[in-house]
């Protein structure tokens, strides 16, 4: 393959990525403005720079534990900046708010609702992510089929609140009507008695609709003070930057050559 | 009243009989202050406005020398709470509502913190068989509801309340009028107003070796009359008249003579808040959907506009169906079938006021999704337990809609919530200056508060601890903890050494080898509840990097998995 296929093959992908995504983003309503994830490094990795209003974010973890739901809680306290409600859809009550505060989240518009059945949970999060006073919606729903989850982004879309499910890795596989699909992945890190209590985190973008996904960053938050650490982490013994993103464009681009890499 | 009310809500709630009883309030000086104690507690020697702790160590030293309780005992048998102005308010106000089966004229007394019951009894002695007779009804009614009573009757209000608060005998009898029956606690007089100058020169007889508190004076003024060494009524009638005024104030001279009733004081009848109640009697039982439909749309229709017309809103809606009685007696249990009319009853809370009928019916609608109706309905009724003031709002020009209506549209989110899934599950946290991480935070349901407020509902009782509760803004340094809090799981865990941190342990099943380990964190603490804690926490991060909350009970060296950092 000479070097203008090539560019001419990405050119073609990026020409259809963008075809696609103004097809996809056309009826979203542009009052819906930006949020921001409490991590400028988890921002960079994202599309748009951020998180969107009115729609469902997943958040998958692979075990419990492993600081999905931190991350997901700072991209909620930054979306009640304004005084709008949280909203915690707590199916078994095991939500502990002294956790969350301890991370700035404000307890004085979080409303934890308690559902007792899965129908129950599902019309919880319904409701809530179709009340204008609501800014976000945070908790652990379960396996829903395709029509709930495309009933819960209309719901959002009508309200402008935003859906940060937290969701088993399972269901990486399984289409979705959520904007972006993020995979939590914890990084253990041995520490010498008096170092610093931080947590690495790996996050991978798996989906991005209307948009390009396969990025990957790690950050760290700090157990000390409550936040993220933004500077570039470095790991391993190879010593590389963590924040650099792979494409997907480049990885159609060159498949070949990339196998090879891979195996070498 | 304050011990009553306390004594009568806990052994409701806990089903046991506290012994000692003390209720304290906080004060700018001095701290905490016992403000009323049971008749036990003041046995063993405390008395009102003594310091909190003090009381506490003699009410825990006189269960000690009399019985050789175990501390838990002790504690179970004392009730230690902040002392509950408005609750006792309330409690009075239901009283005054019940005493007008004694008299259509009842009030509570005119003061910041009323303790007392006015009755007009002009007239009403006759019916009952004689003013004694019905001194002696009374008592045995307040008995029966385990209220403890004072009685007076005499010519003004002020004589009453003077003979019921200071009166030595418990029944002595004065003229043909006046009698007073004494017992501690819960006060009540009833009183014939009649403006006479003979009664004048009794009532002076009567009054004048009480002492100057028992007419009804501000404890300031009262102070400094004790100052100058003027202690009983008499001494206060031989100064001359024209210079109690300047000297003490415009409310002596007011309060003398209302006693004597040179001025005449009227008992303003309390009256109950209105009762928003509809019903409506089916003709023919019906179980047909539409028809029960179109009967609710109708009935809340008209308490909407009910409340309306008094500005007024639903906190608490409550209704019930009558159901046919025997038209399917195997839906109904064998105990039941042939009894009174069963009714299935239905309750909706809400956050805030409304009189809107759209929005009552769809939360009437939304509960009745859960409710099954065994038989045929031959009447429904709705009430408004709880009201409360309508909010109005002013429209703005140029607010855009979003801004606007968000306090408007999170009341309906948490009214839909609160009316599918139950008054308890839509909670706002509150965190709690407690170490013990369960006690830590607590949840006030958001809807159908009513007039109670509800810190009064969801507090702790039985327990010292709470003396040392307070609630902690979250804006203030917290403590790193999980995002999970689970009921503690037994951990095989394996550690180096014995009191040392864990290496390797089996959590959400799979082994776990720690990498990285945080810890101890002490917590020993609640030893005023039932079962102190004395705990080592770990945080502990595996080989995977999940990281767990687990601690170690140091009475018997057992781990436990407590919390997930998720």
């Amino acid at each position: 393959m000479s070097q203008q296929d090539a560019s001419q093959r990405i050119e073609t992908v990026r020409a259809l990525a963008e075809r696609v995504r103004a097809l996809e983003t056309s009826r979203r309503l542009s009052s819906h403005d930006m949020l921001a994830t409490g991590s400028s490094l988890l921002d960079s990795l994202l599309p748009d720079q951020g998180l969107h209003r009115g729609t469902l974010v997943e958040w998958l973890f692979a075990r419990p534990g492993g600081g999905a739901g931190t991350l997901a809680l700072l991209a909620a306290r930054e979306a009640c900046r304004e005084g709008k409600t949280l909203v915690v859809v707590d199916r078994h009550g095991s939500f502990y708010p002294p956790g969350a505060a301890f991370w700035g989240l404000d307890l004085r518009p979080l409303l934890v609702v308690r559902p007792t059945n899965d129908a129950d949970d599902a019309w919880a999060w319904d409701q809530s992510l179709r009340s204008p006073a609501v800014a976000a919606v945070w908790g652990w729903p379960y396996p829903r089929d395709e029509q709930t989850l495309r009933r819960w982004q209309l719901a959002a879309e009508s309200s402008g609140a935003i859906g940060l499910l937290l969701r088993p890795e399972s269901v990486r596989a399984d289409p979705s009507w959520a904007e972006l699909r993020l995979l939590v992945k914890p990084i253990a890190v041995e520490r010498s008695p008096g170092e610093a209590s931080r947590r690495r985190l790996r996050v991978e973008l798996l989906r991005a609709r209307g948009s390009l996904a396969g990025g990957v960053v790690e950050l760290e938050l700090d157990e000390e003070t409550g936040r993220v650490i933004e500077q570039e982490v470095r790991h391993g013994t190879n010593h590389t930057t963590s924040a650099s993103r792979v494409h997907l464009a480049a990885q159609l681009a060159y498949p070949t050559p990339r196998r090879r890499s891979q195996r070498a | 009243m304050p011990v009553a009310r306390a004594r009568a809500g806990n052994s409701l709630a806990t089903g046991a009989g506290h012994r000692h009883i003390l209720l304290y309030e906080a004060r700018a000086k001095g701290g905490l202050k016992v403000v009323a104690c049971s008749n036990i507690a003041a046995s063993a020697g405390v008395r009102r406005n003594m310091p909190l702790a003090e009381a506490l160590v003699l009410v825990e030293g006189n269960a000690r020398s009399h019985r050789s309780d175990i501390e838990s005992e002790i504690s179970s048998r004392m009730l230690v709470e902040v002392h509950d102005t408005i609750g006792d308010r309330q409690a009075l106000e239901e009283l005054a509502v019940w005493c007008q089966q004694f008299s259509p004229m009842v009030s509570l007394e005119d003061a910041p913190r009323p303790d007392s019951l006015l009755l007009d009894l002009t007239g009403i002695g006759p019916l009952f068989g004689g003013e004694a007779a019905l001194v002696n009804r009374i008592e045995q009614a307040f008995a029966e509801r385990r209220l403890t009573s004072r009685i007076a009757i005499a010519e003004t209000i002020g004589a009453a309340w003077a003979l019921a608060h200071y009166a030595e005998s418990r029944k002595s009898e004065i003229g043909n009028r006046h009698q007073d029956a004494a017992a501690p606690s819960q006060s009540s007089r009833r009183l014939r107003f009649n403006n006479q100058a003979p009664q004048q020169r009794r009532l002076l007889v009567d009054l004048t070796s009480l002492p100057v508190a028992a007419l009804r004076l501000a404890a300031e003024t009262v102070a400094r009359l004790e100052e100058l060494g003027i202690d009983r009524i008499e001494q206060l009638l031989q100064l001359p008249r024209e210079t109690l005024s300047s000297r003490f104030g415009f409310e002596l001279l007011l309060r003398l003579d209302q006693a004597m009733g040179l001025v005449p004081e009227a008992v303003v009848t309390h009256k109950p808040p209105p009762e928003f109640e509809v019903e409506w009697l089916l003709e023919h039982a019906t179980d047909r959907q539409e028809m029960l439909d179109f009967v609710l749309e109708s009935l809340v229709a008209r308490l909407a506009h009910q409340l309306a017309a008094r500005r007024e809103g639903v906190l608490r809606l409550e209704g019930g169906f009558d159901l046919q009685p025997g038209l399917s007696p195997f839906s109904m249990p064998a105990e039941k079938r042939g009894t009174a009319p069963p009714c299935v009853r239905f309750s909706v809370g809400l956050f805030r006021a409304s009189a809107a009928p759209e929005h009552l019916l769809g939360l009437v609608r939304l509960r009745l999704e859960k409710l099954r109706l065994p038989a045929a309905v031959t009447a429904i009724r709705l009430t408004a337990a709880a009201t409360g003031p309508l909010e109005m709002e002013q429209h703005a020009l140029f607010v855009e809609k979003r801004d606007r209506a968000s306090p408007r549209h999170l009341a309906a989110l948490v009214d839909r919530l609160a009316s599918r899934l139950g008054r308890n599950a839509v909670l706002q946290p509150q965190l709690l200056a407690d170490a013990q991480p369960e006690h830590a935070c607590q949840y006030l349901p958001l809807a159908g508060r009513g007039r109670e407020s509800v810190s009064q509902k969801t507090r702790s009782r039985g327990s010292p601890s709470r003396i040392r509760e307070s609630r902690r803004d979250s804006s203030t340094c917290s403590p790193l903890r999980p995002l999970q809090l689970i009921d503690p799981v037994p951990l095989q865990v394996i550690a180096v050494v014995p009191e040392g941190p864990p290496i390797c342990f089996r959590a959400a099943g799979c082994e776990q080898r720690v990498v990285n380990v945080w810890g101890p964190e002490r917590i020993e603490t609640g030893w005023w509840r039932k079962r102190g804690v004395r705990r080592d926490y770990y945080r502990v991060e595996t080989h995977t990097g999940q990281r767990f909350w687990l601690f170690r009970r140091l009475a018997d060296q057992r781990w436990f998995w407590h919390g997930v950092f998720e």
